[in-house]
């Protein structure tokens, strides 16, 4: 869900997704690149992104990655089950104190 | 430290140009070689060890060429950027993490992007495989089972079939028939030879045979006033005694206590005592061409107690129709004599055979199969394991049982073949998957006893009431077992050794027939004595004569009978079924049904072709020689 959300503002390559993933998340999801790949060949399988050959705006070419419909729908239905997870997480007191910038 | 990756960036012939070209430009002729990842990863110029990095990832996706090309470009691209970045290429080696990872999900992932046909194929194959293999381990694991399985031979049937018949000595015939059998050797005299009276041409020579063996003939009339048989499978008495008298090819060396398979037992006693019953007959033809009555009733008689001892307990098939054979030579006896000689007998001579051919075997010529069914369970028991509870299944000395066995099964499996190493790993492979096809010991056990008892049952009363239903339930079951491949292998032990109970049990009544007419003979002997002419229907010989007037087994009507040119005739309307006035079939023996009960169109099928004409029951017809019998006694170096 965090690539495809990170795809919701505009096409990507793979280097700056792991960039972006870790500063995003302060270093959280700051995964394995040898994982990030597989990750976007499946998500492509799904139909979720399309990817595509740039050459244009370097030196050298570098495969981009957008979101499709379907990517878009299943990113808005993934936010919102996460946000009912959180608000049930919070409703149980078990969020506030990790997620507790937002109130202290 | 950073890991190092093998990278050789030089290997490039047009050979390899050729591979990594798309079939489109080389359609154009251009080997471009654009999918050759070495050539790409080359010309991007990355620091070590990010090359063998990209190699490695790449080629161990073992995906497709263009796949890796795509793959190995984005792979480049990435490490361009960390490297435009400011990080090491030893750094970005180390967050890019396990290249045996990466090329694992990747392949995974991109073989999910493939098209569907390719998918279905690969899930078809592994789909094909996985069966491939259950089928492998399910076989294996039926061969084991197959080949850990064995026989056990419980039951000693031999032994049981002696104990039926044991009895003391001095009742026993047989050590007087076997003595005479010693003494006679291999001399064979046909009664026949004496047809033609003293001007024949061997009646000398069997003249000469016959008082040569006088004392075998004593032993055997001896023998049958003893009320048992008292032959034994496999007696050792028998090797020692014919051993004594030099007569060693009289018997092989089989022993009860060896207990080899009941079906291979060789029935050498009674199949020799056919001989010697010949001879009695031989002579009996003798007495009545020289007047001798009495020795024509002695010797009859003796035949009849032959007959008779043959039917002892736990008979085997085989001991029984010899037994219906033997029968057959006294009432042929009897015919000839009162045919040729009748002055031979006086009446009181006459009135005693007529009892003594009434009394024969109480009356009652059915067949026993209790033999039979002994000769198949031992059969179960040598194909079979036994699992304490009457099942098991077969094993692989079954399977060459069966095979040996005959009867259409598959000889793949006989002993002769498994000694063939060529044929042996065939065998050894086909064996487990055959035994599975072939029915549990249970299951042919079952249908063999209950498809005896069927027919057994229907077999009930004379022929004309037999049950014709049930006849053809069976005749259908067994053509169903012969035709359909499943049903033979399941039940192969069973199709294999069901005796052909129908036409057993017609040669039953075969022998009531003869019976009937032998007392009918008398009867109509007795008759023309009194009356100085032959009767004008068998009804005037009852009751004084006669209890009743003899049925024609064939369809339950009385006897025929004519008188023809001053003789009497008694015939029975025979294998055809149709009354041709006590006509004579063309050929010799052709009109004696094969097949008695009730009659359909299909009965057809049971008898001759050339079955036109009557079974002349008496007088018997002389018959040629057959090719097949010796012309002439043959000289032995006992005589």
């Amino acid at each position: 869900m965090a690539v495809l959300k990170l795809l919701e503002s505009g096409s990507r390559y793979g280097y700056e997704l792991v960039e972006a993933l870790a500063s995003a998340s302060d270093g959280v999801l700051d995964m394995g690149q040898s994982t990030l790949y597989p990750l976007l060949y499946n998500l492509e399988a799904q139909g979720l992104v399309k990817a595509e050959w740039r050459d244009a705006t370097s030196a050298r070419p570098r495969k981009y990655y957008a979101l499709t419909a379907k990517g878009k729908k299943r990113l808005a239905h993934d936010v919102a089950q996460w946000r009912a997870v959180e608000k049930a997480m919070r409703g149980l007191g078990v969020l506030q104190p990790a997620l507790g910038g937002a109130t202290g | 430290m950073a890991p190092t990756y093998d990278f050789d960036p030089t290997a490039s012939n047009w050979l390899v140009r050729a591979y990594h070209t798309p079939v489109q430009d080389a359609l154009r002729g251009h080997l471009s070689a654009r999918l050759d990842v070495r050539r790409e990863i080359a010309a991007a110029a990355l620091p070590l060890p990010l090359p063998g990095l990209v190699y490695t990832v790449v080629r161990r996706s073992r995906l497709w060429r263009r796949e890796q090309h795509d793959v190995a470009r984005e792979l480049i691209a990435h490490f361009a950027d960390g490297l435009a970045a400011g990080t090491s290429g030893d750094k970005l080696a180390a967050d890019f993490g396990s290249p045996e990872q990466a090329a694992r999900l990747i392949r995974r992932a991109k073989l999910r992007s493939r098209p569907l046909w390719w998918r279905s194929a690969r899930a078809a194959t592994r789909l094909f495989l996985a069966a491939f293999v259950a089928g492998l381990l399910t076989y294996s694991a039926m061969a084991a089972r197959f080949y850990w399985g064995r026989p056990i031979i419980a039951h000693n049937y031999w032994h049981e079939i002696n104990a039926a018949r044991r009895t003391s000595n001095d009742q026993r015939a047989w050590p007087l028939y076997r003595e005479a059998l010693i003494k006679l050797g291999k001399t064979e005299i046909l009664p026949e030879w004496l047809d033609d009276g003293p001007s024949g041409k061997h009646w000398d020579e069997a003249m000469a045979a016959l008082a040569r063996h006088r004392e075998s003939l004593e032993l055997m009339r001896e023998g049958a006033k003893r009320p048992h048989f008292g032959w034994l499978l496999g007696d050792p008495a028998d090797h020692a005694a014919t051993a004594a008298g030099h007569q060693e090819w009289m018997f092989t060396q089989q022993s009860a206590d060896d207990n080899e398979d009941l079906i291979s037992a060789l029935l050498q006693g009674p199949q020799e005592i056919r001989r010697v019953s010949r001879l009695l007959a031989a002579d009996a033809r003798r007495a009545a061409i020289a007047g001798q009555g009495a020795t024509v009733l002695e010797d009859v008689t003796a035949i009849l107690s032959l007959s008779e001892q043959q039917f002892a307990p736990a008979a085997t098939l085989v001991e029984q129709l010899i037994g219906i054979a033997i029968f057959g030579q006294a009432t042929e006896a009897v015919g000839r004599t009162l045919a040729d000689y009748p002055a031979a007998l006086t009446d009181e001579q006459l009135q005693h055979l007529a009892h003594r051919i009434a009394a024969y075997r109480g009356g009652t010529l059915s067949l026993d199969f209790t033999s039979e069914r002994m000769i198949f369970d031992d059969l179960l028991q040598r194909a079979y394991t036994d699992d304490g509870n009457g099942d098991g299944r077969i094993t692989r000395d079954g399977l060459r049982l069966l095979a040996d066995s005959g009867g259409g099964g598959s000889a793949l499996f006989s002993s002769s073949v498994a000694r063939d190493p060529k044929a042996a790993w065939a065998v050894l492979v086909a064996s487990p998957g055959v035994a599975a096809l072939v029915g549990s010991r249970r299951e042919n056990r079952e249908l063999y006893h209950r498809l005896m008892d069927e027919m057994i049952a229907a077999h009930q009363g004379p022929p004309w009431q037999w049950d014709r239903k049930a006849f053809d339930a069976y005749e259908a079951r067994m053509c169903e077992m012969a035709t359909k491949t499943s049903e033979h292998l399941k039940y192969w032990l069973v199709a294999n050794m069901l005796p052909a109970l129908a036409a057993r049990n017609s040669a039953g009544e075969r022998s009531v027939q003869v019976r009937d007419a032998a007392e009918v003979a008398i009867a109509l002997e007795i008759w023309r004595r009194r009356h100085g002419e032959w009767p004008r229907e068998l009804a005037e010989l009852v009751p004084d004569l006669l209890p009743a007037v003899p049925v024609d087994r064939t369809d339950g009507k009385p006897l025929r009978y004519v008188v023809r040119d001053g003789q009497a005739l008694v015939y029975s309307i025979g294998a055809d079924r149709d009354d041709d006035g006590g006509r004579a079939s063309g050929i010799p023996d052709q009109s004696i049904p094969t097949w008695f009960g009730p009659e359909t169109p299909a009965d057809a099928m049971h008898q001759p072709s050339d079955s036109d004409g009557d079974w002349i029951l008496w007088p018997p017809r002389k018959e040629p020689p057959q090719d097949d019998e010796p012309t002439r006694p043959p000289e032995t170096p006992g005589d």
